[in-house]
């Protein structure tokens, strides 16, 4: 695709989870997979503004008349998520990553820092707002020959986790909710899928980089805003894979051509008139109709006049314009919709199913229509207020939306795109002063890199590097001045991975004390570099004692022992010697003395 | 020049809305922000644009002649709130239209009346301000309305229903007290449950008397109506911060489910009986004093000019006069001091005793009430100001004497009282 004619223009947004506690509350930031100790039930009211319009984004959400359940631990969850209890001061810690952050992008840094409440009534914030605030503004990061502006640096809440959502209520989990998140936006600079995905990996390193974020999935969540020329701003959210990101922008302008496309062939569409066809499928063979019908749903269903063959045009791979007009439908907790552009007898629906609901539904040769499963009532409203105007929407093109990404690289239809201004102050938190004069810069990960090349090899460099035990390991060399730093990376990184491997064993007993205990023996010459794998598998096994156990014998007491063996073996030959003495001292002694040793002696 | 426009030239220039114009200057940038920059680090401030003003659309609301009519009376308590957002400001609502636009399941419920008559901190509430409520309450019963909620902040909103209840004797008609624990500014606020079942409750029961609505557990769904002298605000923060001490709440709302549990009936429900206002007498001085371990006689001697005194005592009603020394000196000051001294229950819960130790025989000899007090401390401090303030010559007799469901001659057992 020739992205400089489609006129692509592409952000990014970064949010990534912080180590340690909450941002208002001392929680930990542990994200749970247990069985919750409580649930409660909460509804949210959207507030109106002062015009006396309620946001359209709050008033879609309210639209729906929800209630909310919030499962919580109560030793990894207080007040503050239950929203029972004011906001404690912002953490420090985590500010101070915003602010490291801010300063590595060259940001302009706000000399207060204001907490504001961004309206937010899907219920994934208990208080109804997330709570962020703007650390810094205007940075600027290089990749490549090119700038990539920063617009903002915020320091802001993570929402709860959802668990599931049914029709009158979703289900959320406090254990996400109030972990600090840094998120960075960048200007609309990008121009490219390519440029979006290395800017995405220089903004990670970046955050890395500070050694105090969260690692695994989930983490780090990545939304790409993408136009092209005649199109919109679409914001999708959720990109949990760098790899997933060029793949998102270059659907979605795929997307929003074809969208465009498909304007200039609409010319007219009709205000959508729903019938009831629930009689048509009394002896159907389809078997989700048949259940629903059992369940006291209807079947309903509408015409789309000339729209002969457009629900079927592809927008994505595998995503037609009637998978979009679904995600309008699915936001209301409906199924989807069925369309006559489908194969419609993979549902097993009848000739005589179809002709009748072109007949009742006047549906000629020329015209489309779409199908709907639920409450009838349920499904007027939902047109009324999310299908018809989405359609209607289709002849002025590509509508400002949210969206959600998937896994395969498309994304789905989530809400319209918020009022820009939906945010006030959180007055339960002071307005703060930052002193930057206390923030000490990180060393950015690929300087890192570059440095540890020098006494190590390039892939041990890259691991130890991007590892979150680089600072510990930073102080072993500092401090364990007989060992060799390769070899200290080695033991902390390599090793273990080779213990759970070949023993097929957890490592997770390996703590940095332990193997700050090693180090020193190491360092002092009282254990021998070939007792550490032992050490580490002992640990693992929950065999360790002492390190005392494992010291490396002295000079004297090793000649001792080796002139016994040597008697005791007299006829065998030199090697076999060698292994016989090696095997029982492994351990104790250095294997380049033994050998010495045994030389002199035979 | 609040609320333009502005263009504000540091060592950048910075485009929003200005918002505040001190020390420290706060711009609302466009994303919604609020940036705060030192004054003296701004070179100008220029207005580009005036501020907008907003148009109100006031739709007008039909009576429903089926439906009862309920009066709020707003003490400066928000229940409601709106944020201007293109400035982050929050202004309280009052008008009934704006009510019902914020809260349209009252429209249902009930006609609405709705009016500020005073802007009073919880915290700052003085006798004066009783008085005032319980007159507007008066002029709105005369009105002929069919019920009355009274909003105000929750700090001390069990002192404001236990004056109400002493104030307005032989109430005819449900007067609830509805406050909000969480800021009614954001959509979470407890303060719009509290208001639509304090309604439903009223147009749906045949309650005649003071009491409380607030939220019965951190759920958004029963409401609890407490007795008006017979509760405390337990916890600083939760939606669920009021209880019942020693006593029942009347019942349970969730107007949602449509569901009224009564738990206790212990109210009025004539409706013909005749209302009079006993009003509290604004000068009159009573203290309440908390009973603590290495106490002074001077510290009971602050009192000495109050016309009454609550001591909120340790345990069944112990002062620290049994000993030598200091205690001693306590109890020869306590003999002296010529104002009305009444015990309440520092435990909270449970009633006192005043046989049962030798001390607490001692206190009764002195003229120390409080034998079998089980009132609150709030509301024992509330009921001495109003008999001083009504029936000065009875006080002693009546200050433990049931006159408003305040006192029980019975403990019920609960399981758990906490």
């Amino acid at each position: 695709m020739n992205y400089e004619k489609l006129g692509l223009i592409a952000g990014l947004e970064i949010h990534q989870q912080l180590e340690g506690n909450k941002l208002f509350c001392n929680c930990p930031t542990l994200i749970r997979e247990d069985k919750p100790n409580f649930e409660i039930k909460r509804y949210l009211r959207a507030s109106a503004g002062e015009t006396g319009e309620i946001d359209i984004a709050a008033k879609h959400e309210n639209k729906k008349e929800k209630y909310f359940v919030y499962q919580g631990y109560h030793d990894t969850n207080c007040l503050v998520e239950l929203d029972e209890e004011p906001p404690h001061d912002i953490n420090k810690n985590a500010l101070n990553v915003a602010i490291q952050c801010s300063l590595i992008l060259k940001a302009n840094i706000s000399e207060f820092i204001q907490v504001m409440r961004k309206t937010v009534i899907d219920g994934s914030n208990t208080s109804g707002f997330q709570r962020t605030s703007l650390v810094a503004r205007d940075g600027k990061m290089q990749i490549g020959n090119k700038i990539i502006g920063i617009d903002t640096i915020c320091i802001e809440e993570d929402s709860c986790k959802i668990i599931n959502k049914g029709e009158n209520s979703t289900n959320y989990n406090l254990d996400r909710l109030g972990i600090p998140l840094v998120e960075i936006a960048t200007k609309p600079d990008i121009r490219t899928p390519e440029e979006a995905k290395i800017s995405a990996e220089k903004l990670g390193m970046i955050l890395r980089s500070t050694n105090k974020v969260k690692r695994g999935l989930g983490t780090i969540r990545q939304d790409v805003n993408v136009s092209i020329k005649e199109g919109a701003r679409v914001e999708i959210k959720g990109a949990q894979d760098l790899k997933t990101i060029p793949l998102l922008v270059e659907n979605e302008v795929k997307r929003q051509a074809n969208l465009i496309e498909i304007k200039k062939k609409v010319k007219k569409i009709n205000d959508l008139k729903i019938s009831n066809l629930t009689k048509t499928f009394e002896n159907t063979n389809c078997k989700f109709i048949k259940k629903a019908i059992s369940n006291n749903e209807n079947i309903i269903g509408f015409k789309l006049n000339n729209f002969s063959g457009l629900l079927g045009i592809e927008l994505m791979p595998n995503h037609r314009l009637g998978t979009e007009l679904a995600g309008y439908a699915k936001v209301f907790g409906f199924g989807g919709i069925i369309h006559s552009d489908e194969k419609l007898k993979k549902y097993e629906f009848t000739e005589k199913e179809i002709s009748e609901i072109n007949k009742k539904l006047d549906v000629e040769e020329k015209d489309a229509f779409i199908l709907i499963i639920g409450n009838e009532n349920r499904i007027n409203e939902m047109v009324q207020l999310s299908l018809q105007p989405r359609i209607k929407g289709l002849l002025k093109g590509i509508p400002k939306e949210v969206r959600k990404a998937n896994v395969d690289g498309t994304s789905t239809y989530m809400r319209p795109m918020p009022g820009a201004a939906r945010m006030y102050p959180e007055t339960d938190v002071k307005i703060e002063k930052i002193n930057i004069k206390e923030i000490k810069l990180p060393e950015l990960i690929e300087n890192k890199i570059k440095r540890f090349e020098k006494i190590m090899g390039k892939d041990l460099a890259i691991l130890t590097a991007k590892s979150e035990k680089v600072s510990v390991f930073e102080k072993f060399v500092a401090k364990f001045k007989n060992v060799k730093p390769a070899f200290i990376a080695e033991t902390m990184l390599s090793t273990p991975r080779e213990i759970k491997r070949k023993f097929n064993i957890e490592i997770n007993k390996l703590t940095d004390i332990y193997f700050e205990e090693i180090f020193n023996a190491l360092n002092n010459d009282k254990i021998t570099k070939d007792s550490i794998q032992e050490i580490l598998l002992d640990i693992c096994k929950d065999k360790f004692i002492s390190i005392e156990n494992y010291k490396s014998m002295s000079d004297s007491d090793l000649e001792k022992e080796i002139k016994l063996i040597v008697n005791e073996n007299k006829d065998i030959p030199f090697n076999a010697l060698i292994g016989k003495v090696m095997s029982k001292l492994k351990g104790k002694a250095d294997g380049k003395k033994i050998v010495e040793i045994l030389k002199k002696l035979s | 020049m609040i609320g333009d426009r502005v263009k504000v030239i540091t060592d950048e220039t910075i485009e929003g809305t200005l918002i505040k114009n001190d020390d420290l200057v706060i711009v609302k940038l466009d994303s919604g922000y609020n940036l705060v920059i030192k004054k003296d680090k701004i070179k100008n401030i220029k207005s580009i644009g005036n501020k907008k003003e907003n148009k109100q659309k006031k739709e007008n609301i039909k009576k429903n002649k089926k439906l009862p009519t309920i009066s709020i009376l707003h003490t400066g308590g928000t229940i409601a709130s709106k944020v201007d957002y293109s400035t982050g400001a929050v202004s309280s609502k009052f008008e009934p239209e704006e009510l019902i636009s914020m809260f349209p399941e009252l429209h249902k419920i009930a006609n609405l009346n709705s009016r500020l008559i005073g802007n009073m901190w919880s915290q700052d509430m003085r006798f004066s301000d009783y008085n005032l409520i319980a007159k507007e309450i008066e002029k709105e019963i005369k009105k002929g309305v069919d019920g009355i909620i009274v909003t105000q902040g929750t700090d001390t909103l069990h002192y404001t229903s236990a004056a109400l209840a002493f104030i307005l004797e032989n109430i005819n008609i449900p007067v609830l007290v509805v406050g909000s624990q969480r800021s009614s500014d954001r959509g979470s606020s407890d303060a719009g449950l509290n208001l639509i079942n304090a309604a439903y409750f009223i147009a749906n029961s045949n309650f005649a008397d003071v009491g409380v609505c607030m939220h019965n557990s951190t759920n958004d769904d029963f409401c609890a109506i407490l007795p008006a002298t017979n509760i405390r605000k337990m916890h600083t923060s939760r939606r669920d911060a009021f209880k019942a001490i020693n006593s029942k709440n009347f019942a349970l709302v969730d107007f949602k489910g449509e569901k009224i549990k009564k738990l206790n009936e212990k109210y009025n429900i004539d409706k013909k009986r005749k209302l009079s206002l006993k009003l509290l007498n604004e000068k009159i001085k009573v203290g309440i004093l908390r009973q603590y371990t290495n106490m002074y006689a001077e510290d009971f001697l602050y009192f000495k000019n109050h016309e009454g005194l609550v001591i909120e005592s340790t345990g069944l009603g112990n002062l620290p006069i049994s000993g030598k020394g200091e205690s001693n000196k306590i109890f020869k000051t306590l003999e002296k001091m010529k104002n009305v001294i009444v015990l309440s229950p520092q435990t909270i819960f449970g009633r006192l005793n005043l046989n049962v130790y030798e001390n607490a025989r001692k206190e009764q000899e002195i003229g120390i009430l409080g034998h079998k007090n089980n009132m609150t401390t709030e509301t024992t401090f509330i009921k001495l100001a109003w008999l001083l303030s009504n029936h000065k010559k009875e006080t002693k007799d009546l200050i433990l004497k049931d006159l408003r469901g305040e006192l029980s001659e019975r403990t019920e057992f609960e399981e758990d009282y906490l």
